[in-house]
């Protein structure tokens, strides 16, 4: 943008007693990056100031060659003459000549750039009409202008200082940032907050930094197309330009790199750095580490199950036909530009109905999750959980006999697997969005027996569901709402469903002594975007109820008295035949909406069930592997030995059957069980990375170093990109004295990931002892900022002790239940006489909790340790 | 080159003279008791052409009662607009050679007004209500 500022005159006039602050000022703006309306002239002032912009306007590129370029040296000028200008009043609050600190935007030239440069998404619309559609309504075209956004960038700005928001904006509002917008009473004109990310954003990216995310790019001075040496033309030139050297344009504004999940780390990883916070680094999302570290990439030996290599751009932009004119299209297809994920609020509140449509069938498409009633168990309530959990188990349902009667109390298990998504659930900030299991019993009247997950009538979560979502807390043990990220101190809960892993969710209902069968036992999970409060915080209470996708449901029928059992139905007769007796066809009911609130827009949420698909199980083996690799991660290792030991009665040639086994050995520390199901793991292949990766640990802990090294070399031989086997492999040289080794497989494990902490500490280490003492005092500073605060835990404490539900949320192990199978009515109802509460099982469990404090106290004055 | 002693809080003037299409003056009027509200006016002459920016914000104690009226500024002939904070509806407000569109909205308990003004019968009413419609966008982003 050429952009120029001069007052003309100014005064401000207080007129004592009327309160009123009147202060006229007189403003001349040379503003041409977004004229208005094409049709009005400019100014005959505007000309005549030397930094006159080198971009045409879109009148001007209706009309192709009526525009000459400036040479790149007059281009150069205009930029050092706006950057200079800009620098005059910028706040350099992080230091002289740093634009985009707190964030990591850096652009060419390392100065401020004008707006203008970057030509509007309309102009490329000309011939990427298909594109610019999709784009307009995706949420890179409004990464920075919705409601969403704007309430908690807001805050920071004006709590701690516009120039805090650089964080964000480096991936929100790039050209804010590089242009230097995002200063105090600053006078660049904001016409492009409308378009966020546009098309010369990402389209100008010329590097990638390491992937450290917030903003972790190199951007070029925007140009659509090069000269035949190859030297970038900046800005908006003559369509005919392009016409007559389309292949130039496609050079100049497509790059390989483009196309990898690293230039989409550049923004989908983020922290909170030193500066933002006043406090140290915190890891706020890391989706595309999730991502390296999923079946999907190919990079890591450890996952569960494997797949195709899919990268980020081949789930998030799918190529289909062209609806409009494109001619970035390639034999009938282009990437889509909607990257199609799990925001739906903001399509909902645009009303872009055909980006909120396909995000809901994107949400319930490809079998992302798999929700799988796996298990029941009849228990006596009174008794304790003494004996192994697996004793009594029946599983898997459909595939075993069983009975059930009025009064029996019945625990079922729901494993939720994230069977095909590359990340986690929910991948990026946990704090607003939010997941979670719903689970229904209901009699054959419909009647419910058991409800958990329910909305309220405030359309907030019932508080003791099971979600997947987190609770950061500042230093007063208070949850950080409307995502103040920029006072996190310690996360209090964080639940999730890793990338090819699973969760065991389970839940205890008694059958009422009057009911009638058959019961329907629903689990489903649900998504919504964005958690009910903040919407609240957003718009106030008086907003329309947003949308609430179900992405995955499983329903069966338990009859009272006898059930069969019932064969599952084989994977490849999934889309031929719908399922039979078990389980049951999926529920077709509109998922439950907040109440009907006073809504002031006529906006109503979509219906939002599940497509009537048949309903799946995985196959046996794989349903209990899940249950197997949930109780791993919830450290019920007997119950996942088990689990895993029946994998391999049913399939004797699956070598992860027997890695699962020895690796659940190895997290028990039974490092020769783990041994022999290593061997028998490695008789199936003996190059399996993943079982020559435990073996290698198996081989530290009994000593024998060489076949340690042995092993794990094989493994970054296969794996390259391994971060974990390269880890290892450092560690095993360093304590070889290899340091030389050592010191290049930690370097490479930060190109791989560059905050990871065992790499720093270790290089601290290793350079010490090699004599590179810079070095070493860098990498021990990061590891200083980068490791856990062993304080932070201390504010979590505090929230726990306050929030009694989501403190049983936060053991792995846990149970939700019916409160009326409490075993102990008599003091819970003597606890609520004495406090008077509503709600007693909160407030005993606070009480229980001060106890529990306050004899964790005493323990450590006495200098007991509170190990596990 | 002055400097004013107050600049607009929800817009600066070189967003206002990109939307104008040139040269502004401006002034700023604070309000409400504790001056959390204000009015801005930008104008832009040039020749016999005069156009003209205003931003009016207001907090009201009792959105529920008091956004009526407000809404009631745009008469029987406003189009409701959507995604422009809570709620959003434009008008037209023509007079003899003088052209109007204007936005009424509120985020959550706080109402404003923006108006786009122009004496030219060049401008096009579709252009001014575009116009109105982004500037009342960046408005209501501000005081989200």
């Amino acid at each position: 943008m050429k952009y120029r500022l001069a007052y003309k005159t100014a005064f401000a006039v207080i007129l004592v007693g009327t309160c009123l602050f009147v202060s006229p000022c007189t403003a001349q703006t040379q503003s041409d990056s977004y004229p208005a309306s094409k049709d009005l002239k400019q100014p005959d002032s505007y000309p005549a100031v030397k930094d006159s912009n080198p971009q045409p306007k879109p009148s001007d590129n209706s009309h192709p060659g009526s525009y000459t370029p400036q040479s790149r040296a007059d281009l150069n000028n205009t930029r050092r003459e706006y950057a200079d200008r800009v620098r005059e009043t910028y706040n350099f609050h992080f230091g002289e000549g740093n634009i985009s600190t707190p964030g990591n935007a850096k652009v060419v030239g390392d100065d401020f750039v004008q707006p203008g440069a970057f030509p509007s998404a309309k102009y490329c619309s000309k011939c990427h009409q298909e594109a610019y559609s999709q784009w307009r309504q995706a949420l890179h075209s409004n990464s920075f202008r919705t409601p969403f956004y704007r309430t908690s960038v807001n805050i920071l700005a004006r709590t701690k200082g516009i120039e805090f928001t650089r964080h964000c904006d480096s991936c929100h509002n790039p050209i804010g940032v590089l242009s230097g917008a995002l200063t105090q009473n600053s006078q660049v004109d904001r016409a492009f907050d409308e378009e966020g990310l546009t098309c010369t954003t990402c389209h100008s990216v010329q590097q990638l930094q390491p992937t450290v995310g917030n903003g972790g790019f190199v951007m070029g001075i925007p140009a659509v197309i090069s000269d035949e040496n190859g030297n970038r033309i900046p800005g908006q030139v003559p369509y005919e330009m392009i016409f007559d050297h389309p292949e130039r344009h496609a050079k100049t504004v497509m790059k390989d790199f483009y196309r990898t999940p690293e230039f989409c780390s550049a923004c989908h990883k983020a922290n909170l750095p030193t500066p933002l916070n006043d406090y140290k680094f915190i890891r706020a999302f890391t989706v595309f580490d999730e991502w390296q570290n999923s079946k999907f990439s190919k990079r890591n030996p450890l996952t569960f199950y494997s797949a195709d290599l899919t990268t980020c751009q081949n789930c998030h932009m799918k190529r289909s036909a062209p609806a409009l004119f494109e001619v970035g299209q390639k034999n009938g297809t282009f990437a889509s530009h909607r990257w199609t994920a799990g925001n739906t609020a903001v399509p909902f509140y645009y009303g872009f109905d055909e980006q909120l449509q396909k995000t809901i069938d994107f949400l319930q498409s490809g079998t992302y999750l798999n929700v799988d009633l796996f298990a029941i168990k009849k228990v006596d309530p009174w008794a304790a959980e003494n004996t192994s959990y697996s004793d009594g188990l029946i599983a898997p349902l459909g595939s075993v006999p069983f009975q059930l009667k009025p009064n029996d109390t019945v625990e079922t298990m729901v494993v939720v697997q994230n069977k095909n998504i590359g990340h986690s659930l929910i991948p990026e900030v946990r704090d607003l969005y939010e997941a979670w299991v719903e689970f229904e019993v209901k009699d054959s009247d419909g009647a419910e027996i058991y409800h958990s997950g329910f909305l309220q009538a405030d359309g907030s979560l019932d508080p003791r569901a099971h979600s997947f979502t987190n609770r950061p807390v500042n230093t007063d043990g208070q949850f950080v709402d409307n995502h103040k990220v920029w006072t996190i101190h310690s996360v209090a809960y964080d639940s999730t469903v890793p990338a090819g892993r699973s969760v065991l969710v389970r839940y205890q209902f008694r059958i009422p002594p009057n009911s009638k069968g058959p019961l329907n036992v629903t689990a489903r999970v649900n998504y919504r975007h964005l958690r009910q409060s903040y919407l609240n915080n957003v718009f106030g209470k008086d907003h329309p109820a947003y949308p609430i996708i179900e992405i995955s449901e499983r329903t069966r029928t338990l009859n009272l008295g006898d059930n069969v059992a019932t064969p599952p139905v084989p994977q490849n007769m999934a889309t031929q035949a719908p399922a039979t007796q078990s389980p049951a066809p999926q529920n077709q009911t509109v998922q439950g909406q907040a109440p009907p609130s006073p809504a002031t827009q006529n906006q109503a949420a979509p219906n939002l069930a599940l497509p009537n698909l048949a309903s799946q199980d995985n196959p046996e083996w794989m349903r209990w592997n899940n249950f197997g690799i949930a109780c791993l991660d919830q450290q019920q290792y007997a119950d996942a030995v088990n689990a895993f030991a029946t994998v391999v009665k049913l399939r004797p040639d699956y070598a992860d059957g027997y890695t699962n086994i020895a690796l659940t050995n190895i997290l028990w520390e039974k490092y020769s069980s783990a041994r022999g199901s290593l061997e028998k793991a490695l008789a199936l292949g003996p190059d399996n990375a993943r079982a020559l990766y435990y073996m290698a640990l198996v081989e530290r802990r009994t000593g024998n170093s060489d076949a340690e090294v042995a092993d794990l070399e094989k493994v970054v031989a296969q794996y390259p990109k391994s971060s974990d086997a390269r880890r290892e492999l450092g560690k095993s040289y360093y304590r070889l004295n290899r340091l030389q080794d050592a010191k290049a497989q930690f370097e490479t494990v930060q190109t791989i990931e560059p905050d990871d902490v065992a790499a720093h500490y270790n290089l601290s280490l290793i350079y010490a002892r090699l004599g590179m003492d810079d070095k070493a005092s860098e990498q021990a500073t990061l590891f200083a900022d980068k490791k856990a605060d062993p304080n932070s835990p201390t504010y979590s404490l505090e929230f726990l002790r306050d929030h009694p539900e989501v403190s049983t949320e936060s053991v792995p192990w846990h149970m939700h239940k019916d409160l009326s199978l409490d075993p102990q009515p008599f003091r819970r109802n003597r606890l609520r006489a004495e406090l008077g509460s509503r709600d007693c099982e909160d407030d005993l469990k606070r009480v229980a909790g001060l106890f529990l404090a306050a004899a964790s106290d005493a323990r450590q004055h006495r200098g007991i340790s509170l190990s596990r | 080159m002055c400097r004013a002693s107050e600049n607009c809080p929800w817009l600066n003037a070189a967003t206002a003279a990109g939307a104008l299409n040139g040269a502004v003056t401006f002034t700023v009027t604070r309000s409400g008791e504790d001056k959390q509200d204000a009015t801005c006016e930008f104008v832009h002459q040039e020749g016999d052409l005069l156009t003209s920016l205003q931003i009016e914000v207001e907090t009201m104690k009792d959105p529920r009662r008091d956004f009526a009226a407000y809404w009631a500024k745009c008469g029987q002939h406003a189009t409701p607009l959507r995604a422009i904070g809570n709620e959003a509806q434009v008008c037209s407000l023509h007079k003899k050679n003088h052209y109007s569109e204007q936005v009424v909205s509120r985020v959550r308990e706080r109402a404003f007004m923006v108006k786009v003004s122009s004496n030219g019968n060049t401008s096009e009413p579709a252009q001014l209500r575009d116009k109105t419609q982004k500037i009342a966008e960046q408005v209501a982003g501000f005081l989200f």
